[in-house]
């Protein structure tokens, strides 16, 4: 070994250090926020209007179908076209199921079931697919229930059913405040499964999965159980929103309601509240919802309005809402202890100067022999 | 102990090139075999038939006495043959921790349906506790929380080996770890690599430009020139070989060989 090989360390080593600080690393800054959050969706209704409550309930049928999104769109980079037909299937079936005095408990689990079961015909075969080629196998998907299995008569009936209220457990769901803490019950189970997942083996198996296929598989990962898994669970979660969806209308809405078109609304969710964080989900639900009413006032539609939101969202290059707010508080972060000079996360050198370094290198004069490798040393410093 | 691995009569074509060519590679439990050869050689392609990245053309492949030919790579590598990428293929949206746990995938000894409900945390525990071993014997610690895109190039190569390691193999396939690293950089990544073997028994595979940390560390090296093997035997074989002077280390030999 060549002297001085022993002293050689490592790039963290020599001091290469990351931001932070106790406002980037504070776990209980998160929690906080989380208490606040939950606190706050548990009070607002005590002390509105009853008007509010019916937008209330949406917003958390909405943020239902956004996780369920956001844990497709998020952790493995599919878009699936097809979650509006998952939806009108849970809230046919939901439908049939109430009607037939099932308890909604049972409901709620059984239409999961099959919303999961379903999403097995169009995802065993369709999984292997990647990137554009399975968001049209499941725009395919979409189309065909629209146009012919929620036509059936057996599917949705004639006309529109009668979906009763049932109560979940010991919560009435007769008004619309009860019904909407039912749903924000289902919302708050999903969202502690979704995130004890992420931050498991499971979720970083689908994050690898997403980046490398082949380094997955050379950890030792089994790529094809997970993706088709996380398939059914996210159409699962949108069935289930599907059920809330017939039972806050008291109805089950025509299959025009369930439409491709519906799904590309549904992906505004995601990447309006953010792909990344799960309560991104929330913020794109409450969009949603409390958009349509907003924009009657103003007599516009709510397509345009989030197509502008969209536009504005891709162009100022957050991941949105909670991808600006963690930005927001990175900025913070920064502002308090002086902006280093970084690359991403990385500060390699405490000093604050942004210009850049300059590099003298003297290479031999002939040409390298084939398969060499020609090696320039850089030695960072200052030269007065 | 185990960890050997026996290739024979490795043959891959693809179309009209012949990319290996009956190639017969064994690597003994504990053994550092190296894999050399100008570029274009076929020595990916090897790699990638070890390790079921790529089918054969023909050929068989054991590990341990076992016939792993045609089993899917992600089989191989739950049977403890792990690899590093030539590119290092890092999961870029992880951190550093979070890319060493990944390899603790096939340990990991809890249920998704566990983990969903919260119950994972004695798994999470002990797979994190050795990922902060093993980086910290790879000089990682400082960096663990890093998004792994924001690492230097040379930090990046340093956390692949790491998380193979973490899979507790027991043979490892090394493609290329020196590109990117001055010579230094490398003769201390070939230091690493050899103590890693001892202290964990286990056998490694490794390719590499850099001769003078092939030849110190090595128990024995192939040498594959368009896409047959040309020579084989210990460092001071191959040293002394004129074929592979002459394919190989050309007008490099001696500033190589030092």
């Amino acid at each position: 070994m060549a002297p001085g090989v022993k002293n050689l360390k490592n790039a963290a080593d020599r001091g290469v250090k990351l931001t932070g600080g106790p406002l980037m690393s504070g776990k209980r800054v998160e929690a906080g926020g989380v208490l606040i959050l939950a606190i706050g969706l548990l009070v607002w209704p005590l002390v509105t209007p009853e008007v509010a409550h019916f937008y209330g309930s949406l917003s958390a049928i909405y943020a239902l179908i956004g996780l369920s999104l956001v844990i497709l769109v998020g952790w493995t980079g599919q878009i699936s076209l097809g979650h509006a037909a998952f939806v009108g299937c849970g809230c046919y079936f939901g439908a049939k199921l109430l009607n037939n005095d099932v308890p909604l408990v049972l409901t709620v689990v059984l239409i999961g079931l099959i919303g999961a079961a379903i999403s097995l015909i169009l995802g065993i075969p369709s999984l292997r697919l990647r990137g554009v080629y399975f968001t049209i196998a499941t725009l395919a998907f979409g189309a065909a229930c629209q146009q012919y299995f929620f036509t059936r008569s057996e599917v949705r009936g004639i006309a529109a059913d009668q979906v009763p209220r049932a109560n979940l457990v010991g919560i009435q769901t007769t008004t619309d405040r009860g019904l909407y803490y039912a749903v924000l019950v289902v919302l708050a189970i999903a969202l502690v499964l979704a995130y004890n997942t992420r931050r498991t083996d499971v979720g970083r198996v689908l994050f690898a999965i997403r980046d490398s296929e082949q380094a997955a598989a050379a950890m030792a990962i089994k790529i094809a159980p997970y993706k088709i898994g996380l398939f059914a669970a996210s159409a699962a979660l949108a069935s289930i929103a599907g059920l809330f969806y017939g039972m806050l209308f008291q109805a089950t809405p025509a299959p025009e309601q369930f439409s491709v078109l519906q799904s590309l609304f549904y992906l505004a969710m995601p990447v309006l509240g953010g792909a990344e964080a799960l309560l991104g989900a929330l913020v794109g639900g409450a969009f949603l919802a409390v958009g349509q009413p907003l924009v009657n006032l103003f007599d516009v539609r709510l397509f345009l309005m989030t197509s502008i939101a969209l536009l504005l969202t891709l162009l100022s290059g957050f991941d949105g809402v909670t991808g600006a707010l963690k930005a927001g508080r990175k900025a913070i972060a920064d502002a308090v202890r002086g902006e280093p000079v970084r690359y991403g996360s990385f500060v390699p050198h405490e000093e604050h100067d942004h210009s850049p370094p300059r590099v003298h290198a003297t290479v031999g004069e002939s040409p390298p022999p084939v398969g060499s490798v020609v090696r320039v040393r850089i030695v960072p410093g200052v030269r007065p | 102990m185990s960890g050997h691995l026996i290739g024979t009569g490795l043959t891959k074509r693809y179309a009209g090139l012949v990319a290996n060519d009956a190639v017969d590679i064994e690597v003994r439990p504990g053994e550092i075999v190296g894999l050399i050869g100008p570029n274009g050689a076929g020595k990916t392609t090897c790699f990638n038939c070890l390790t079921g990245a790529q089918k054969l053309t023909s050929g068989s492949i054991t590990l341990d006495g076992k016939v792993i030919t045609n089993l899917p790579a992600s089989e191989r590598a739950g049977m403890g043959m792990a690899r590093t990428f030539q590119q290092a293929q890092l999961f870029k949206h992880l951190s550093v921790e979070e890319n060493l746990l990944l390899g603790r995938h096939r340990h990991y000894g809890a249920s998704a349906l566990r983990a969903a409900i919260g119950l994972a945390g004695g798994a999470e525990r002990k797979a994190r506790d050795l990922v902060h071993s093993i980086a910290a014997q790879c000089g990682l610690t400082e960096v663990l929380v890093a998004p792994v895109g924001d690492l230097p190039f040379g930090t990046q190569r340093m956390v692949e080996v790491a998380r193979a390691i973490v899979l507790e193999p027991t043979v490892l396939l090394v493609d290329e770890p020196g590109a990117g690293m001055d010579s230094t950089e490398s003769a201390y990544f070939g230091a690493l690599l050899a103590r890693i073997s001892r202290e964990r028994d286990m056998s490694v595979l490794i390719i590499e430009h850099d001769v003078a940390m092939i030849l110190s560390i090595c128990d024995r090296i192939y040498v594959l020139n368009f896409g047959k093997l040309l020579a084989q035997g210990t460092p001071a074989d191959i040293r002394a070989n004129a074929e592979v002077r002459a394919a190989y280390f050309g007008s490099t030999v001696q500033e190589a060989a030092v």
